[in-house]
């Protein structure tokens, strides 16, 4: 039902952007990882476009202007806007690049240099908790206001912006509803699905697809049990599930696992805190992005807050595991795999650690791996 | 050892007073008699030993080393450890000249150039950070973060009470001191910045150096909550005054070693007079290194004047990208031995602070004045990080650039092809590009290295 869901809603979709653009709306791109505000650009009446899209072919074809130890996630960033075929890339008047990870921010970099499309580097300061931090984001995101507005020739008001909180606010809420729905021992929605409608509310006209969420939801809520799992409950984690990296999924599946929640910093929304609207929206958007919402991982002294959200999450959705599933030459995951594990361990929680460079080369070892770990855990203690 | 010390520019006084210091830290470095004899040969073969001014620049880092070492042992109760975290140096050396409980130390580039360079001995502290969550392999996690993870688990310095990085441009070493923080209980403070310039700003960098500046001045604070040292704006506008000194000093011996032919002085030193301004010296020790460095500018000058250099004269002028190699001299001296004169690197350049707009905002504020490191060219984004290489590939009259690119810094490694494309189609000059370490010896292939620098070496003179 979701697979044909999406496809139905995504299917017009460039072409609606292009006929928007042909009419004069502007067209905004962005990166994910939860920290540009989707809200300011669609108060302007410009189309948003999280651009998470990751795959083999885009990875490699940044090879020819970026080494390998750039991520396959960023590099593949840089090879849709070289490789020209994807019309969600090929439609930008604007390109917000958060300067979140070195990765990223080298993207950002890079496609400022080769001048493919007009950017704007949102400056996320590294930490949260001195005033003059939320004051540098606040003053970002107003510079980000004054960008949007000559791109799009609109002005950009504090009640048009609280509209744009008010619907995103729903779209958020309706993905944590239907993700919740995951904690019980029946599972309604496959983590496939799940992620799919996920990247969709990337792509998609943001009104429809939180109409379309809001049905899902109910659908789902009304028709529970519908499938009674059995499976180990496993939790992903990492530094991003970009839309198209779906082997972990299919292949977690297949080898009798569940994934029931999705804990990564990019490539998925960000949906678990909403926007509390209190006077300045600039200062609401900037205390719930910068401090409000759980940290990336590329903010200072964020692991102790993020450990315990993931502990909290493994406890309220029963997870008998953790999958670490780590981008190749994502240093700074790859550093927190080390205390994670220890501090999971310490749990009787095992966790397993995948890497990916989206190729397919180490696909038996990594099939292999995750069998291995899924018989484990099902004739483990937590089972 | 006496003459190991007297190698390392000691006088006689200081070997006298020094040996018992020196041999206290070196049993604790686990360095023996024949490490010594090897690194008198190292010393010999790498370095310009028969310059006084080497000496010195030797001696001072060996005399940092052992009082790294010796800190605690010798009345510092509190202690801070800064690693790249630039500018904290300044205020450190008002920490180290000011307080006798407190003291502040930056040990990663004096164990590189001491237990690297010239023992030869470094492996093993990587080793043993990689035994931990740097672990070795396709990630590619960086040597110096490595080391600093290395030499605190091998016990080599004493524990810190409190961790300074930035991540101006790296994840990994505040990552590092957060999970030090967690496993080893040392709090960490992290200088805060934004790498969000873009080029239609550049040179301006005012809104990185304002955050960076705000950040730094809470620094301060922090290490008062945590030593009880007060570090006043006085005492760094003295210590500021005092490194003017030093800078300039150091710009003299830079520019004959950029101008002159031949090369005055093997490119091995480049590495031991880029990353001698990290040290948090004292005030006399200030005036020590200004001596070295006077000396050393007299001797160079003198040899210039008699024809005299590490290359043969008309050598191809090579610019490298990023620093030297910071453990290990093998690689500039292979260049020299090619007859490749490495001349500057990029990390010596920076925008332009002198032109209008760009540079420090208010001259009363010495945490604006810290700051300017950001201007720096390994700290620019690309577009900048261009501009700066180009300028000074025309104004050294560079020939070929040395394009070699630390894996381990995803920042740096992803400007790599992009300046290899820009050098080649502003300058039409040779571009060597190739993947290396900054900080592990272990990069090292002689027989590649060789081969590549010869092939660079022969497309110069065509190009020329």
């Amino acid at each position: 039902m979701i697979k044909q869901f999406v496809t139905e809603l995504l299917h017009n979709r460039p072409e609606q952007i292009k006929k928007a653009k042909e009419n004069g709306t502007a067209v905004i791109g962005y990166f994910p990882g939860g920290y540009v505000p989707e809200e300011i650009i669609h108060a302007s009446g410009a189309i948003p476009l999280c651009l998470c899209d990751g795959a083999d072919s885009s990875a490699r074809e940044a090879l020819s202007i970026l080494p390998n130890v750039i991520c396959p996630f960023a590099r593949a960033q840089v090879g849709e806007m070289l490789l020209k075929t994807n019309p969600y890339y090929n439609m930008l008047d604007l390109l917000i690049v958060p300067s979140t990870c070195q990765h990223l921010k080298k993207v950002g970099d890079i496609l400022e240099y080769y001048d493919n499309v007009k950017i704007f580097k949102l400056g996320i300061p590294y930490q949260n908790d001195n005033d003059f931090e939320i004051e540098y984001f606040t003053d970002r995101l107003k510079a980000l206001k004054a960008v949007v507005e000559s791109v799009t020739g609109g002005r950009i008001t504090d009640e048009k912006i609280n509209e744009s909180i008010d619907l995103y606010n729903r779209l958020r809420l309706c993905l944590k509803g239907i993700s919740l729905l995951r904690r019980d021992r029946y599972v309604p929605i496959n983590t496939f699905d799940f992620t799919s409608l996920n990247h969709a509310s990337f792509y998609a006209d943001p009104v429809s697809i939180t109409e379309a969420l809001e049905a899902v939801y109910k659908k789902l809520s009304a028709s529970r049990p519908v499938i009674e799992s059995r499976k180990p409950r496993l939790l992903l984690t990492g530094p991003n599930l970009s839309r198209g990296d779906y082997s972990l999924l299919k292949t977690v599946e297949e080898s009798g696992g569940e994934i029931v929640m999705e804990n990564t910093f990019e490539g998925i929304r960000y949906y678990w805190h909403n926007i509390e609207k209190t006077g300045n929206p600039f200062e609401s958007i900037a205390r719930a992005y910068l401090t409000e919402r759980i940290p990336g991982a590329f903010i200072r002294s964020s692991i102790k807050r993020r450990l315990e959200f993931l502990l909290k999450l493994i406890e309220d959705f029963n997870v008998s595991g953790v999958i670490w599933y780590d981008l190749l030459c994502c240093e700074f995951y790859d550093e927190e795999s080390y205390l994670f594990e220890k501090k999971l361990h310490e749990q009787d929680v095992p966790m397993l650690m995948v890497e990916s460079n989206y190729d397919t080369y180490g696909a038996g070892q990594f099939k292999t791996k995750i069998e291995a770990f899924i018989e484990m855990i099902k004739g483990g203690p937590l089972q | 050892m006496i003459e190991f010390l007297k190698m390392c520019g000691y006088d006689e006084h200081e070997v006298e007073s020094e040996k018992p210091r020196v041999r206290k830290a070196f049993t604790r470095l686990g360095i023996t008699d024949e490490d010594i004899k090897h690194a008198m040969e190292r010393l010999a073969r790498y370095y310009d030993m028969e310059l006084q001014g080497v000496r010195k620049l030797i001696g001072i880092y060996l005399k940092e080393l052992v009082n790294i070492i010796l800190m605690r042992d010798e009345g510092r109760k509190k202690i801070i450890h800064a690693c790249m975290a630039p500018g904290s140096e300044v205020l450190g050396s008002a920490i180290m000249s000011y307080s006798s409980e407190t003291g502040l130390i930056n040990p990663n580039f004096i164990f590189m150039v001491i237990m690297g360079g010239v023992f030869g001995k470094f492996v093993p502290i990587l080793e043993a950070a990689e035994k931990q969550w740097l672990r070795s392999g396709v990630v590619s996690h960086c040597g110096m973060v490595k080391t600093r993870l290395g030499i605190l688990s091998l016990n080599l310095i004493p524990m810190p009470d409190l961790t300074v990085t930035t991540g101006f441009t790296c994840e990994t070493s505040p990552k590092t001191n957060e999970l030090i923080q967690e496993l080893y209980g040392i709090p960490a403070y992290y200088i805060d910045c934004c790498q969000d310039r873009e080029f239609a700003e550049y040179p301006d960098a005012a809104r990185s150096t304002d955050l960076a500046a705000k950040s730094m001045r809470r620094l301060s604070k922090r290490i008062m909550e945590q030593t009880g040292f007060e570090i006043t704006d006085d005492m760094l506008r003295e210590i500021l005054s005092e490194r003017k000194a030093f800078g300039q000093a150091m710009e003299r011996v830079i520019g004959l070693i950029r101008h002159s032919d031949p090369l005055p002085i093997s490119s091995t030193h480049l590495n031991i007079l880029n990353v001698l301004g990290s040290i948090p010296f004292k005030k006399k020790e200030l005036s020590d290194a200004v001596d070295a460095l006077n000396t050393l500018h007299d001797e160079l000058l003198d040899r210039t004047g008699k024809g005299v250099g590490a290359t043969k004269k008309g050598a191809p002028r090579v610019l490298v990208v990023l620093p030297n190699h910071h453990s290990d001299p093998r690689l500039e001296y292979l260049a020299n031995q090619t007859g490749i004169a490495i001349v500057a690197s990029d990390f010596e350049f920076s925008s332009g602070q002198d032109i209008s707009g760009a540079g420090i905002k208010d001259p009363k504020d010495p945490y604006d004045i810290i700051v300017q490191h950001l201007h720096g060219s390994l700290v620019q984004p690309l577009c900048g990080r261009i501009s700066i290489i180009l300028n000074a590939c025309r104004h050294l009259n560079i020939n070929g650039v040395l394009n070699h690119y630390h894996v381990g810094c995803r920042y740096v490694a992803g400007d790599a092809m992009t300046i290899k494309n820009a050098v080649m189609k502003e300058l039409n000059i040779p571009v060597l590009t190739m993947e290396w370490e900054n900080f592990d010896p272990r990069v090292y292939n002689h027989e590649q290295y060789r081969s590549k620098l010869e092939t660079f070496k022969s497309m110069i003179q065509i190009v020329k």
